[in-house]
């Protein structure tokens, strides 16, 4: 792998496509009494300029933790325990304080797991997105009052809303009134990507469809590359353009959304496609069976085996993934945790069933 | 606000239908108090049956502050209704008698939202199940009570070895989810109302969790009124669903016509916006109309300020529930002309099980 350069201009001379964020075996640890829990565990992936990622998993399966750790902004107990990201060439990991809070909201920004809770209630909307904007530009650089003025209006039309609510506090508004400020102030600097954390999980779905599509809007209008981290599925489908599953703190599977739902690869994945609720079908109330684990005593093995209608011959499963499982030797499935391998252009899956050799 | 009508002055406090529950024209209104001036319709004018043979799963769907919730703590008994009554076996439930009442408590159990916060930190889970044994008279001694725990715990796929002896925190959502279940049923009830019973849990035991629901109500005949802002999981385990806007019902009937064929345009837009699991399906990309503040000024449809198609009736006087077919109907002038009649109670069009 290269070296990462510090000139924002340059990309690493391995991403040939547009890459814009590069994750390189990211691990992210806790420290705690009952041991060291590895919440993110060697996670790789690569993100395109103005490409819309979509990130799932149960809760515990690291996805929050490995959101926050791009922005580095872990808390305690978290640490980052090895590994490498890359935003548009610059290695975050190796920035000082300052110059990751001056990357913060200019070229990665937030909007934060229920952002409609992140306002101070005390400070009217205008005084939230001024405070963004001088928090994070450098010293000098700083637009004068109008044309900051401005761009408060600018930036609230663009996500839907009045220029007068500039003048509101957050009571006064919605929830998703609340949601598209969040969105304006992740938008005041114009970032290169935006980390989206579960940002409709408290509203409804006529309103999560608006601020979904409000998102998009200003995606694309910004060439701006989004992480959009959650649980629901049919967001995904909605909203995604290349989708990346984790389990158990392992990113086990990675490929564009058309071909994780046509043709998922690792048997979790395949399980959760298949188990996913609709409205043209009745009657499907098929979970996955057992619970995620316990990430201080991971499984031995692939941490999907205790689950994995593969490994336990489940029945019902017996008539996929056919011309593979015969090659399968199960005993490494309890041995060897499985690599994170790039099986077809754009398609990574750690999975036993796709390891070299078999 | 409810018209009473004929049927109901004629009640006295029995009526000698079939239903286990129903309710007739009843409203629920808050404020107009000295401190809260302006009225809050959270329920407006809901007549429903719940029969005694076959009686289904009843979807309640809407988004916060629809009344959804207000109509199942009405339904719980919890509070009383402002207009209208609610009749438990035939007798109006705002004056049962000492026997009747806990013969009610027992009949109608809640699953609520969120298994943590019924649950004391400091007992063990045990309490939250042997106390309905107890306080109920379900068995005659310490063993029998065990051997009806450990089954309840069985019929929604728990083992009893590693439930019982535990302290709350030390079980998962969903295993603390189930354990409300296997609570619901010990008292073997005839109505169970389950509040957004899988909100808070994952997609994968969502799943475990609905489908141990929909094992009360098909093995054992316990009617379900799932309370829900999800349309996805309405429609999977409901047979009838009843679709709440500000208070008014807009839409009701079989869960199939009501979502695969929606008639009201509020349950359109709800429908529309379903984030469905296919990326070749994506959503439309025209702006659904905004959001706008509850206001109650309007005489007629509450959805009137918001919909597409507004008349100018629509915002003069409130539409009656159009008949639209067998199984379906819908509060809306747009079906004025096609409709088969207005539907009283909302029962009427609802699809009975088998």
């Amino acid at each position: 792998m290269t070296t990462a350069t510090a000139t924002p201009e340059t990309t690493s001379a391995q991403s040939t496509p547009d890459v814009l964020l590069e994750v390189e075996n990211l691990k992210v640890y806790y420290d705690t009494d009952a041991g060291q829990v590895k919440a993110v565990d060697d996670v790789s992936f690569s993100l395109r300029r103005g490409e819309r990622m979509g990130l799932v998993g149960e809760s515990g399966s690291g996805k929050t933790t490995m959101a926050m750790a791009l922005m580095r902004l872990h808390k305690p107990p978290a640490i980052i325990a090895g590994g490498n990201v890359r935003l548009d060439g610059v290695s975050l990991l190796d920035l000082n304080e300052e110059q990751m809070r001056q990357t913060r909201l200019r070229d990665l920004a937030l909007v934060p797991q229920g952002a409609m809770n992140s306002l101070n209630p005390v400070y009217r909307v205008r005084d939230q997105i001024v405070d963004g904007i001088k928090h994070h530009t450098p010293k000098g650089e700083m637009p004068n009052k109008g044309v900051v003025s401005e761009r408060v209006v600018e930036l609230l039309n663009s996500v839907g809303l009045d220029g007068s609510v500039a003048d509101m506090y957050p009571h006064e508004l919605s929830g998703g009134m609340k949601q598209r400020v969040a969105l304006a102030i992740a938008t005041s600097l114009r970032p290169k990507m935006i980390l989206a954390d579960e940002p409709t999980s408290a509203l409804d779905v006529v309103v999560q469809r608006q601020i979904m599509l409000t998102l998009e809007q200003l995606q694309q209008e910004m060439q701006a590359s989004v992480l959009l981290v959650g649980h629901d599925m049919g967001l995904m489908a909605q909203f995604a353009d290349v989708l990346g599953v984790m389990y158990a703190g392992h990113l086990v599977e990675f490929a564009p959304i058309g071909d994780i739902f046509e043709n998922p690869k690792h048997p979790y994945t395949k399980k959760l496609i298949s188990s996913l609720p609709d409205i043209q079908v009745k009657g499907q109330f098929t979970g996955i069976e057992g619970l995620p684990p316990t990430l201080v005593v991971p499984p031995p093995g692939c941490r999907f085996h205790p689950r994995c209608p593969i490994y336990n011959d489940d029945e019902d499963f017996r008539d996929e993934f056919t011309d593979l499982r015969g090659s399968l030797d199960t005993s490494l499935c309890t041995t060897v945790d499985p690599h994170l391998n790039e099986i077809e252009p754009r398609r990574w899956v750690a999975c036993h069933l796709y390891e070299e050799g078999n | 606000m409810a018209t009473q009508t004929a049927e109901r002055t004629s009640q006295t406090t029995s009526n000698g239908s079939d239903n286990v529950l129903e309710l007739q024209n009843v409203s629920k209104v808050f404020g107009g108090g000295l401190l809260r001036r302006k009225l809050t319709v959270a329920v407006d004018d809901v007549s429903l049956g719940i029969p005694h043979d076959n009686p289904g799963i009843i979807a309640v769907a809407g988004e916060s502050g629809s009344g959804k919730t207000t109509l199942a703590r009405l339904m719980l008994g919890i509070i009383p209704p402002t207009e209208g009554a609610i009749y438990f076996n035939g007798r109006d439930i705002g004056s049962l008698r000492r026997g009747e009442r806990r013969e009610f408590r027992r009949e109608v159990q809640p699953i609520m939202q969120d298994p943590f916060e019924v649950y004391n930190p400091f007992y063990k889970v045990d309490h939250v199940l042997m106390s309905p044994v107890t306080n109920f008279g379900l068995a005659q001694n310490k063993r029998e009570a065990r051997d009806l725990v450990i089954e309840s715990l069985e019929t929604v796929g728990l083992r009893h070895q590693e439930t019982l002896g535990r302290f709350p925190h030390q079980l998962s959502g969903g295993q603390r989810q189930r354990i409300m279940v296997a609570r619901a049923l010990l008292l073997k009830p005839r109505i169970i109302v389950a509040d957004e019973p899988v909100s808070m849990v994952d997609a994968s035991l969502r799943a475990t969790i609905l489908g141990s629901i929909d094992l009360l109500n098909k093995e054992l005949g316990i009617a379900v009124i799932y309370i829900t802002h999800d349309l996805t999981t309405a429609f999977q385990i409901s047979d009838n669903i009843i679709v709440m806007y500000q208070g008014s019902v807009v839409e009701t009937g079989r869960v199939e016509d009501v979502i695969q064929t929606p008639q009201h345009p509020y349950t359109q837009l709800l429908v529309e916006s379903i984030p469905r699991p296919d990326p070749k399906e994506r959503w439309g990309t025209e702006m659904a109309s905004q959001e706008t503040g509850g206001d109650t000024d309007n005489l007629g449809c509450r959805f009137a300020p918001r919909c597409p198609y507004v008349m100018d009736e629509c915002t003069a006087q409130m539409p009656p529930l159009y008949r639209i077919g067998d199984t379906q109907a819908a509060l809306c002038y747009l079906h004025r002309d096609t409709a088969t009649g207005n539907v009283q109670s909302i029962s009427d069009v609802f699809k009975t099980s088998n």
